[in-house]
């Protein structure tokens, strides 16, 4: 064969499989098209070289194969008859139909789409921060099964309280209703020596099998394991995917690569997904070195445990206050009282935003409802004006069930449509949402608008398309019947069931929407007076750094006072500084230590816990701290066996209550006189300052002298600044105060004060953020809703109204007779929403500050603003209605 | 009312309108009348000649009108319906191109080729 023929044979098994296709019902002898293309193929191969012929050879086969599409299509058009045909044909007919009346009438399309829009946006917002903090399992393996065990210290107002080192090793070897316990410590900042010099980075320490317990593997090398614990093991550690790829160059061969923490070099064994988030934790270090001798009385550790299967909470923790109580009897000392309770790990991440979150689910699934309701009413008023179109195409053989199946339809799309613009909206929404919610909420780094966010917006369109399909689906079952051709009205009229039924809706709207207003506006009440409260200093003006000296270059109490000194003075000498200190525990920040003490006189007092926050430098004046009563630190109280310090109203009133402190003694510790320490002098009170939020009491606190014994070791600071102006200006010029002073040391962020409160408060404002939006939204709809139903109410009876006129009723009656129909929905609506509100505010108690969940004058505006601008929205079809010409109002007759 | 035919329809209408003609032949016919520049792929003038049929407007002839010629294949020949549909929109068109033609839109163009010319 030459080539030319091979091709040719080539094209004709081509041709004999296309002209296969063709249907034989068509009528299209394949045998005839199969010898016409065979025909042309010997003709075009004479004139056509070997590409020329393909070309058009495969274009003959194209045409073939369509054509046989074509008239399959055609054969099942008009062959198979009715029922399978009917279902796809239909709803496209429908379809199309629909989309064809929206054209004509665009406003009605826009305004249901946008509502729904509005309403489903706010649900997919909602819903993609409900399910990435409650929806979602935690990121373990079986987490359900894992708990945390807390300790209950008497005499200490703490309910989860950590665990001492050989308590956690008893436990772990004696319980059998766990599988397995771990044990970590809170994340201290370390400093880590990298290419851009020194950095401080979060790390953690954790007993070796605590990746093997969570079930969590590494994302590239390994996680620790037991021997990694044991004294004298190779010091390694695991570190962040984020700081894996920012510090380490994010490839696998930084595996085995050994990075300087503190003073320590560290080998790099292995890498955690970022899906492993512990929020700010880098590196993860074995806690055998540091934990193999800590003592009982010691108590630093957080403890994990998977329960073995079969076990339950309730008999883990009975198990373990057995193990506790052995223990007790033999280390009294150490374990004199303490009591164990066992904590599911979900509860604990997400216990304290679930209630809060559930209402705002509840608030924005209100919002939907009444979003739903507009849309109802929207298409009962356009069922109404469509009636004569519906008895038209009734009267010329379309089915009740097809009329119904082709308003569900319509629903249904607009239902669809509403759906993609929420998720847009939600989309563009959003970005406020994101940036708060990793503040605000645990887990809340992992909000997104994603693809389980999308499939529930896709779930809740259609849902949403059909329900508010069904009344007017059902209605066109009955109202619309032949006997509308009969009337003579322009638009056709509602039947009584319709208007009683978008009344109903209208008051439904309404007080739905006060009750979600009412609540908002307790919500914003209590945001505005959580950040009115004074928080005890002047944080304006003030900037913080965290800066953390290593034992080994400063291993006595003298290096870290001499370096806070040098540092205070040199910062103190920028231009632009007007006062610098230093403190341990910096409000608004997580730190805070206490220890017990009692007062001298009297004789029975129990220790009770007291903040022991040292100061150094002019720390209470750069931080703005008012003195009550006394004295602040001079000089001559820097010497070791000076023996006095400044405290806080609280602990003031604990003390001495109606006395005045100043000049009293108490003393740290134990009543145990073995153990005493000296006595310590008051010398002055400080106003109280706000610690860890704005809403939180404050608690009874000493800040004892950095210098001063007893003021801890604290070679972790806080470098505290007034700035004469912009604080965020002397950023730079402090950092290299520190690096003069020593330039091995990292230097943290640079925070303000007011950033530190305002995070304090992002947990309030987010729920205020989102209650206000949903509210607001509501309260549109729902106005939109009164305004759709008068507007409809106007239209109908035009020709009524036009009777009237022409009787001799004038234009300010008929503008007030409007107004009066509507007001009567208002009204109802707003008395059911009052005691709504009433009902439901109960349920917020526990979020509002400083405002009752009675308050009478946020009920009275938020009604008085509800009412008004409902009537406002009435104003319009009123004065459309006084605005009827009688004359062409009969006329249109 | 019924709709004018295609270009294609009538193409194949008039190709049958000398003599009764098999698919590839009303092909080459409708090539030729239009000097190649209309060539349909084969599906597309059979299904064209299927609805044609239905139309009534053609029909398969009943033999070969030449013995010489493949029996294998269907013949198709104009009914008289066919023709009146043919004839209606050739007027038609021809009316168009004299009004065409008075409006100066032809000039320099011959309606047929004119041999005897010098």
């Amino acid at each position: 064969l030459t080539a030319g023929a091979r091709s040719i044979a080539f094209w004709r098994g081509c041709y004999a499989l296309a002209a296969r296709a063709l249907p034989a019902a068509a009528g299209v002898e394949a045998d005839d098209v199969r010898a016409c293309m065979e025909a042309r193929l010997s003709a075009e191969a004479g004139r056509r070289g070997r590409i020329g012929l393909a070309w058009f050879a495969a274009g003959e086969v194209a045409d073939v194969a369509l054509t046989a599409v074509r008239l399959r299509r055609r054969v099942r058009r008009r062959g198979a008859p009715e029922r399978k045909a009917a279902v796809a044909d239909l709803l496209w007919q429908d379809l199309r139909f629909a989309w064809r009346g929206w054209l004509r009438r665009p406003g009605f399309a826009v305004v249901a789409v946008l509502t729904l829009g509005l309403g489903i946006g706010a649900n997919t917002a909602m819903f993609s921060v409900a399910d990435a903090v409650l929806f979602r399992p935690l990121p373990h393996a079986e987490p359900e099964r894992l708990a945390y065990v807390w300790s209950v210290i008497p005499g200490l107002d703490w309910r989860r309280a950590p665990a001492a080192y050989p308590n956690y090793v008893d436990w772990r070897a004696q319980s059998e209703t766990f599988a397995d316990l771990a044990a970590m410590t809170g994340n201290t900042a370390v400093t880590v020596q990298t290419e851009r010099g020194p950095e401080r980075v979060e790390r953690a320490l954790v007993s070796a099998n605590l990746f093997a317990l969570l079930g969590n593997g590494a994302l590239v090398g390994r996680t620790l394991s037991e021997p990694d614990d044991a004294p004298g093991a190779e010091r390694v550690v695991v570190v962040s995917e984020g700081f894996w790829r920012t510090h380490l160059g994010g490839t696998a061969a930084d595996l085995g690569r050994a990075i300087r923490i503190q003073d320590g070099l560290y080998t790099v064994v292995g890498v955690m997904p970022a899906s492993f988030s512990v929020p700010g934790v880098d590196l993860w270090m074995p806690l055998g070195p540091a934990a193999a001798d800590a003592d009982r009385d010691l108590r630093f550790l957080t403890v994990l445990g998977r329960l073995a299967p079969g076990s339950t909470l309730e008999g883990a923790e009975r198990e373990l206050n057995l193990i506790m109580g052995r223990l007790e009897a033999a280390y009294p000392a150490d374990n004199e009282g303490i009591r164990l309770w066992v904590e599911p790990q979900r509860t604990f991440v997400v216990g304290e935003v679930r209630p809060v979150l559930h209402l705002l689910l509840g608030a924005v699934g209100v919002v939907l409802v009444i979003a739903c309701a507009n849309l109802v009413n929207l298409l009962l008023a356009r069922g109404v004006a469509r009636d004569r179109e519906l008895a038209v195409r009734s009267a010329l053989g379309a089915g009740r069930r097809r009329l119904a199946r082709q308003l569900l339809t319509e629903s249904t799309l607009l239902g669809l449509l509403g759906g993609g613009v929420g998720a847009a909206l939600a989309l563009v929404a959003s970005g406020g949402l994101l940036r708060l919610a990793p503040l605000a909420l645990p887990r809340g780094e992992t909000v997104a608008i994603d693809a389980r966010a999308l499939l529930f917006t896709a779930a809740v369109s259609l849902g949403a398309g059909l329900l508010v399909g069904i009344v007017p689906a059902l209605r066109a079952g009955t109202e619309a019947s032949a006997g509308t051709l009969r009337t003579a009205g322009r638009g056709g009229m509602a039947g009584r069931g319709t208007h009683r039924l978008q009344r109903a809706l209208v008051v439904a709207q309404v007080a739905l929407a006060l009750v979600l207003l009412v609540g908002a506006a307790l919500l914003v009440g209590s945001l505005s007076r959580l950040l009115s409260v004074d928080p005890g200093f002047e944080p304006d003006g003030v900037l913080a750094v965290h800066v953390s000296l290593p034992d080994s270059r400063y291993p006595e109490r003298e290096d870290v006072g001499r370096f806070f000194d040098e540092l205070i003075g040199r910062v103190g000498a920028i231009p632009g500084v007007e006062r610098a200190g230093a403190v341990w525990a910096l409000p608004f920040t997580n730190g805070w230590a206490s220890g017990g003490a009692y007062p001298e006189d009297d004789a029975d007092a129990e220790p009770v816990a007291v903040g022991m926050l040292p100061v150094r430098g002019e720390a209470f004046e750069a931080l703005g701290m008012r003195l009550v009563a006394g004295r602040a630190y001079t000089q001559a109280d820097l010497a070791p066996d000076a023996g006095v310090v400044v405290i806080n109203e609280t602990m003031a009133r604990r003390f001495w209550p109606g006395e005045d402190a100043v000049g009293k003694r108490f003393r740290r510790g134990s009543r145990d006189e073995a153990e005493a320490r000296p006595w310590l002098t008051v010398i002055g009170v400080m106003a109280d300052v706000k610690r860890a939020s704005l809403g939180a009491p404050s608690e009874a606190e000493a800040f004892f002298h950095h210098a001063h014994p007893d003021g801890g070791w604290a070679s972790d600071m806080r470098l505290v600044v007034r700035a004469a102006a912009d604080p965020i200006a002397l950023a730079s010029p402090i950092r290299a105060a520190v690096r003069s002073v020593d330039p091995a040391l990292a230097v943290g962020d640079v925070v303000t004060m007011p950033q530190l409160i305002a995070r304090s408060a992002a947990g309030p404002r987010i729920r205020t953020l989102l209650s206000a939006t949903f509210a607001t939204l509501a309260a549109l709809l729902a106005v939109i809703g009164i305004y759709g139903v008068m507007a409809f109410a106007v239209n109908e009876r035009r020709r009524e109204i036009g009777v009237r006129m022409a009787l001799g009723a004038r234009r300010v009656e008929v503008l007030a007779g409007v107004l009066r129909q509507g007001g009567a929905l208002v009204v109802a609506g707003i008395v059911l929403g009052l005691a709504g509100a009433a009902a439901a505010t109960r349920l917020i108690g526990s979020l509002l500050f400083g405002v009752s969940p009675l308050d009478v004058r946020i009920y009275a505006a938020t009604a008085a603003l509800l009412a008004g601008a409902a009537l406002a929205a009435c104003l319009i079809p009123a004065a459309r209605a006084a605005r009827v010409d009688p004359l062409v109002a009969l006329r249109a007759e | 009312v019924p709709q004018p035919p295609t270009p294609l329809s009538l193409g194949i209408l008039i190709a049958l309108a000398d003599r009764d003609r098999h698919g590839y032949a009303i092909l080459k016919e409708i090539e030729r009348q239009s000097e190649g520049r209309v060539s349909p792929g084969t599906g597309t003038l059979y299904a064209a000649l299927q609805r044609l049929v239905e139309e009534g407007l053609i029909a398969e002839a009943p033999e070969a009108a030449e013995p010489d010629e493949d029996a294998r294949r269907r013949y198709y020949t104009l009914t008289v319906d066919g023709r009146d549909v043919a004839r209606e929109e050739s007027r038609r068109l021809a009316r168009l191109v004299e009004i065409a033609g008075e409006k100066d839109l032809l000039t320099g163009w011959r309606l047929a080729p004119q041999a005897d010319e010098p």
